[in-house]
């Protein structure tokens, strides 16, 4: 947390603790929450609720961690942004040493943290994750390159394999294809995000694609990308990792992915564009993964 | 800056910290208890 400030006249305000929350940005950390607690719930092996709560509790805290460092280092484009203007650093509410000691600080806790309750291989994930956020895709990719949520991606994609480490020890065929998953998805879901908050994107200087490359390469690519991450989608019930609820979940809510994002493949944008498909390609994008991490933790637990 | 409003935020972080301290000492113990549960 920041050092007190001592109460003078001059003094600036000490952050509100709410402010510390909304450096951990809870809504992205929601769908990284649910993802890693069915990695956790698909694993073959049952694990004391207590320590299943511990292992989701530090997935929580590791992504709440990696995004206050992430709002730590890009605290200049924030204020550029009218999504993200309104964030504790750009708005001044704190100082950029509170959010790097809380970053750091959080970071070590969660993965020690998950050490203590669960086993090394989830906690070095775990740490691998944060690094990868961090390092990988805010510090080195995202300023510099229009793939940086291609590779970004991996990082969003950990906490699976996080939840299926914590409950077996290790990492086997499901919790890889579950990784590679959420690291398909990633692109369709950001580009059909950045199509219609291009000039956002634009304006803070971050080379996404539709900035780089324009809308119709954009369109392209998140139907390209649709189409092995539907692939990887039906993989486990293919291999028979899944049973048939996960099946039919994840046969029905691929259709609708494919059509939604050829439909966006397919359109160019007006002057003036309200760009619903594209807002309703991402927000099924959502939904999608929800619907299919849900189906196979529902799967593991009808099959039990 | 009135020093009254720095002192009402110092006391709301202080309060949080607190039952966050709280909350951890909980969940020390739980993990413990679990801990001897799955060895036994």
């Amino acid at each position: 947390m920041a050092s007190a400030a001592p109460a003078t006249a001059t003094a600036p305000l000490p952050a509100h603790w709410r402010d510390f929350l909304a450096l951990t940005k809870p809504r992205v950390m929601s769908l990284v929450v649910f993802t890693g607690l069915c990695g956790l719930l698909a694993a073959p092996v049952p694990i004391h609720p207590v320590l299943g709560f511990t292992a989701v509790l530090c997935i929580a805290l590791g992504a709440g961690a990696a995004g206050a460092l992430n709002q730590w280092y890009e605290a200049d484009i924030d204020a550029l942004m009218n999504r993200t203007a309104d964030r504790p650093l750009p708005a001044g509410r704190m100082d950029r040493q509170s959010a790097l000691h809380f970053g750091v600080g959080l970071a070590a806790f969660s993965v020690l943290l998950l050490y203590f309750a669960t086993n090394w291989v989830a906690a070095a994930i775990l740490a691998l994750s944060i690094l990868f956020y961090v390092l990988v895709y805010t510090v080195w990719l995202k300023r510099r390159t229009p793939q940086n949520i291609v590779i970004g991606g991996a990082a969003g994609a950990f906490p699976p394999v996080i939840g299926w480490a914590a409950a077996t020890g290790d990492v086997s065929l499901l919790p890889v294809l579950l990784f590679s998953l959420v690291f398909l998805w990633t692109p369709p879901h950001f580009w059909a995000l950045a199509l219609f908050m291009k000039s956002d994107y634009a304006k803070a200087g971050v080379p996404m694609l539709p900035v780089v490359a324009g809308e119709r390469s954009t369109r392209v690519q998140i139907l390209l990308y649709t189409l092995p991450m539907i692939a990887v989608a039906l993989l486990p019930f293919a291999l028979d990792l899944a049973g048939r609820i996960y099946g039919i979940v994840a046969c029905g809510a691929s259709v609708v992915f494919a059509f939604l994002s050829t439909r966006v493949a397919l359109r160019r944008s007006a002057l003036n564009d309200a760009m619903k498909p594209e807002k309703q390609l991402f927000a099924f994008s959502i939904l999608y993964l929800f619907g299919v991490f849900a189906a196979l933790a529902l799967d593991r637990l009808v099959l039990a | 800056m009135n020093e009254q409003e720095v002192r009402k935020r110092q006391r709301s972080r202080a309060k949080v910290m607190g039952l966050l301290l709280l909350a951890l000492v909980i969940l020390i113990y739980g993990i413990s208890i679990a801990k001897m549960v799955v060895a036994s």
